[in-house]
C-alpha cells in the first residue's frame, strides 16, 4: 500500500506550516532522507526529508499552501508497489475522505485569522457624552410609570437632582386609572417544578382533598393541644368468647362482628363518669358534653375518615356495630353523609388490625381524648400466682394534659379495662340534668 | 507598521522592552530555547541571551517567588505560566508577597513585575488549560488584572505593565491568539492601564466584555445587524477597572448587558453589577443581565461548546434587556 506522509505533531504549539517549495514532482523517484520540500513553520523553514524511497504518487498540497497537522502532504509509491496499487489507493481515498481525528494536545486548536482587522475603538477617545443624565427614576416609579401608562420621558422631576418621584407620576397619570397603586397584573403564573432534589430524583404529589384536611387538623392539634399518652393492657379473653358466641347471630344479619362495638360501648359508658375526656377548651372555659358521639378512624384509600356514632351510650352493641359497618362501607365508596363525619366528642383509632402494639395517637381536634387500640395477642400472665395464658389488647389513650390530668385519664382508663374484662356494658347511674 | 495576531503582539512587546531596558527579563518554562508553547518569546533568547531570556525548572511556584525577589531588587521580571491553570500554585507567591510588598514596605518598595498567562476555553485543550480565573486576581489588592482583547492592546498593555511599578496578572486570551490580526505600529506606544476602550459608541444599551469575549460580542451585534443602538465597552483592565467610562455609558443607555467567560457566581460582572446599583441606580431602566459561564468546572474539548457562552446567547441576553 502507498505510503502517506502527513504533516507530523512537531509539537512547540505548531499546527500548521506553508510549503515553501516542492523539490520534487509527482513521478519523481526518491530516495529515503532525501529532500522532499520546504515548509515554513511559524519558527523557521525546513527541509522534509522523504520517509521512504519510491516514487512520488501525489502531492496533496502544492507549494504556497497551508497544511495543518495531520494532513497527507504528499503520497509516496513504495518499491515492489505497482502503478495499477497507486491508482487504486487514491481513488479509494478520493470516495472516502475523512478528516484527520482529533488526537489531544495541550494546546488544543487555536483559530488562525483570516483577514486584518481594524484597530478598535476610536483613536480619539469620544470622551462619554456628558450630555443629558437621561430621567432619572427608582425601578420602582418606573414600575408605577408602566402601570399606569406614563411616559417618564415627558414628565420634569422635582425630587433630589432632578429625579422623578411617585407624586410626579400620580400627578402625571391621574385619571387614567382610580387607585394611586394599581396592583401589578398577575402573571399567568406558571410553577417550577424540578423532578430532583440535591440528593436524587423526586415525585412531587399535590397535598389535597382528605390528605390536605387531616394534615392541616393534626399539625393544629399537634401544636395547640398538650398531648401525653398512658399505655394500658386490657385482659379481653372473655369479651374474645362473648365475641366468638355473638359472631355467627351476628352473621345471620349481614353483620361482621369485631371487638369494636364492644370498645365503642365501653368508652361511652366510661365517659359518662369520666366528663373531662369527653370535653374541649374554648378560651377559658372547658366545655363537658353530655352527649357521647364516638368516632371510629376509618382508613380509606383517600386517606383517613372519622365517621362518628352518634349517642353511643343510647345505643346497643348491635346497633353501634350497624352504624360502624354501614358508616365504613359508604366511606369506602364515597358516599358517606358529611353529618356522619361531624359531631364526634371521643374518638378511636384501631391499628391493631395492621400489627400496631401500643402506639401514640394524635387528639382529634378540639376533641380531648383519642384512644388507639393495638393489636390483640396471647400473652402469659400471672393470674392468682399462676401464670395463665391470656388475650391482651394493647390501649394507648392520649389526652389533652391541659383539660385532663394524668391520673384522671388513668382513672377512664381502669375503668373501660374493667367494663372490656368484666363484660359490663350498661350506662351507669348519672343524674343528668337536661 | 505590521501585521500582527495577538501573540506576535506579544512577542513585540517583549523585544520592545528588552532593547530597552536591560533591567527586563523574560522567564518561564521553555521561553528560551524552545520559544514559548504558543511561541511567544519565539527567537528573544537568541537575541538578548540565556541571561535575560531564562528557561525555568517547572515550578511555578518558584518561577514567580524568584520573579517577586528579582523585582524587588530592581529588575523587571516578565514571568510566563504556561496555562493560567497553573496560576494556583503561585497565587500564595501572588498574593502573599507580590501584592503587598509596598505595603509591606511602606511604600519604599514595589513589585514590578508581571505575570504573563494563556487563560479561557474555546480551543478543545486540556483539563486545567481552559479556566477564565480574572476575578480571583481582581480580588486581591495590590494586583492588577490586564486582559487584552486585540494585538494593538496586547501590545501597548504588555508595554505598560512591564513599566507598571507594581505587579500585573496579564491574561492572554487563548482562543483569539492567532484569531485576529491587525496592522499595529512596530513604534513604541501604550494602551495605559485602567482605562477600558469603547470599541462602538451607542445609546440604547451598554454590552461590556473583556478579552476573547470582545469578538463574541462584535460577532453578536453584526449579526443584530443595526436592530439596537449598542455601545460595546472592552474593559481592558479588570482590576483596578476603568469605573467612570462604565458608568457613564449605563447612565446614558440605561440598560446593560455584561459577558464573560468565566463561572456567574462571584464573575467580574457582579462587581461591576454592584457598582452599577449604587452609582447609577436611578438611570437603570432594566435588570442588567450577565451572559456567563455556568457555575461548573470548564468541561472537557466535547462539551466546552455548552459552557462558551456564544453569539446567540449574548443576543438573548441583550434582547431580555432591551424587552424589559
Amino acid at each position: 500500500m502507498p505510503y502517506e506522509f502527513k504533516f507530523p505533531d512537531v509539537g512547540e504549539g505548531i499546527h500548521e506550516g506553508e510549503i515553501v517549495k516542492w523539490l520534487v514532482k509527482e513521478g519523481d523517484k526518491v530516495k529515503a532522507d532525501a529532500p522532499l520540500g520546504e515548509i515554513e513553520t511559524d519558527k523557521a523553514i525546513v527541509e522534509m526529508p522523504s520517509p521512504k524511497t519510491g516514487t512520488i504518487l501525489k502531492i496533496h498540497v502544492q507549494a504556497g499552501g497551508v497544511i495543518h497537522v495531520g494532513e497527507v502532504m504528499v503520497t509516496i509509491l513504495e518499491e515492489g508497489e505497482s502503478a495499477e496499487d497507486g491508482k487504486k489507493h487514491l481513488e479509494q481515498k478520493a470516495s472516502a475522505t475523512s478528516p484527520a481525528p482529533y488526537t489531544g494536545s495541550v494546546v488544543g486548536f487555536v483559530e488562525e485569522a483570516k483577514e486584518v482587522s481594524p484597530i478598535y475603538g476610536t483613536k480619539q477617545q469620544a470622551v462619554p457624552a456628558q450630555q443629558s443624565a437621561g430621567t432619572m427614576a427608582t425601578p420602582a416609579v418606573r414600575n408605577m410609570a408602566k402601570q399606569l401608562n406614563v411616559d417618564l420621558n415627558a414628565i420634569k422631576g422635582t425630587g433630589t437632582g432632578g429625579r422623578i418621584t411617585i407624586e410626579d407620576v400620580q400627578k402625571a397619570g391621574k385619571g387614567t386609572v382610580q387607585t394611586a397603586q394599581a396592583a401589578p397584573a398577575e402573571s399567568p403564573g406558571f410553577k417550577k417544578v424540578r423532578k430532583y432534589d440535591f440528593f436524587g430524583y423526586v415525585d412531587r404529589v399535590q397535598l389535597k382533598g382528605i390528605k390536605k384536611a387531616t394534615a392541616n387538623k393534626m399539625a393544629e392539634s399537634i401544636f395547640t393541644a398538650a398531648q401525653l399518652t398512658n399505655m394500658h393492657e386490657a385482659d379481653v379473653t372473655d369479651l374474645w368468647a362473648l365475641r366468638e358466641k355473638e359472631k355467627p347471630n351476628y352473621e345471620k344479619e349481614g353483620i361482621k362482628l369485631t371487638l369494636m362495638p364492644y370498645i365503642v360501648k365501653a368508652v361511652a359508658a366510661s365517659l359518662m363518669q369520666h366528663h373531662n375526656l369527653n370535653a374541649s377548651l374554648e378560651g377559658e372555659e372547658i366545655v363537658l358534653k353530655k352527649y357521647y358521639n364516638i368516632g371510629v378512624a376509618v382508613d380509606s384509600e383517600e386517606g383517613l375518615v372519622v365517621p362518628v356514632v352518634k349517642g353511643a351510650q343510647n345505643k346497643d352493641v348491635k346497633t353501634i356495630a350497624q352504624d360502624i359497618q354501614k358508616m365504613a362501607n359508604d366511606v369506602q365508596t364515597r358516599k358517606v353523609n358529611m353529618m356522619d363525619l361531624k359531631g364526634g366528642t371521643f374518638t378511636i383509632s384501631n391499628l391493631g388490625s395492621v400489627g400496631v402494639g401500643f402506639f401514640t395517637p394524635i387528639i382529634n381536634y378540639p376533641e380531648s381524648a383519642i384512644l388507639g387500640v393495638g393489636r390483640m395477642a396471647e400473652k402469659p400472665v400471672v393470674r392468682n400466682g399462676k401464670v395463665e395464658i391470656r388475650k391482651i389488647l394493647p390501649l394507648s389513650l392520649t389526652y389533652d394534659h391541659r383539660i385532663v390530668d394524668g391520673a384522671q385519664a388513668a382513672r377512664f382508663a381502669l375503668e373501660l379495662i374493667r367494663r372490656l374484662e368484666k363484660l359490663d356494658f350498661e350506662n351507669p347511674e348519672v343524674k343528668e340534668e337536661h | 507598521m505590521a501585521v500582527a495576531n495577538v501573540v506576535q503582539a506579544v512577542t513585540m512587546a517583549l523585544r520592545q522592552e528588552l532593547a530597552r531596558d536591560k533591567n527586563v527579563v523574560v522567564m518561564g518554562e521553555d521561553v528560551g530555547v524552545n520559544g514559548g508553547v504558543f511561541r511567544a518569546t519565539d527567537g528573544l533568547q537568541k537575541e538578548f541571551g540565556p541571561n535575560r531570556v531564562i528557561d525555568t525548572p517547572l515550578a511555578e511556584l518558584g518561577i514567580v517567588g524568584a520573579a517577586i525577589g528579582m523585582a524587588v531588587n530592581g529588575l523587571r521580571p516578565v514571568a510566563e505560566i504556561q496555562f493560567s491553570g497553573f496560576m494556583y500554585g503561585p497565587f500564595d507567591q501572588l498574593l502573599s508577597h507580590a501584592a503587598r510588598i509596598r505595603g509591606r514596605s511602606r511604600g519604599r518598595f514595589t513589585c514590578p513585575l508581571v505575570v504573563r498567562t494563556p487563560y479561557g476555553t474555546g480551543i478543545k485543550a486540556l483539563e486545567l488549560h481552559c479556566e477564565s480565573g480574572e476575578s480571583l486576581f481582581a480580588h486581591v489588592p495590590g494586583l492588577k488584572m490586564v486582559v487584552p482583547s486585540n494585538p494593538y492592546d496586547a501590545k501597548g498593555l504588555l508595554a505598560a505593565a512591564i513599566r507598571d511599578p507594581d505587579p500585573v496578572i496579564f491574561y492572554e486570551p487563548m482562543r483569539i491568539y492567532r484569531a485576529i490580526k491587525q496592522d499595529i505600529p512596530e513604534e513604541e506606544y501604550f494602551v495605559p492601564l485602567g482605562k477600558a476602550n469603547v470599541i462602538q459608541q451607542g445609546d440604547q444599551i451598554t454590552l461590556i466584555a473583556w478579552g476573547a469575549m470582545v469578538k463574541t460580542c462584535q460577532e453578536a451585534i453584526e449579526k443584530l445587524n443595526g436592530k439596537y443602538s449598542i455601545e460595546l465597552i472592552d474593559l481592558r483592565t479588570i482590576n483596578p477597572y476603568d469605573a467612570e467610562t462604565v458608568l457613564n455609558s449605563v447612565k446614558k443607555t440605561g440598560r446593560c448587558v455584561i459577558a464573560h467567560e468565566a463561572q456567574r457566581t462571584c464573575g467580574f460582572a457582579a462587581e461591576l453589577i454592584a457598582s452599577i446599583n449604587e452609582k447609577v441606580l436611578l438611570s437603570l431602566q432594566a435588570p442588567v443581565v450577565r451572559v456567563t459561564g455556568p457555575d461548573v468546572s470548564v468541561p472537557f474539548a466535547k462539551l466546552e461548546g455548552y459552557y462558551l457562552p456564544d453569539v446567540s446567547r449574548i443576543i438573548k441576553g441583550i434582547e431580555k434587556v432591551m424587552s424589559f
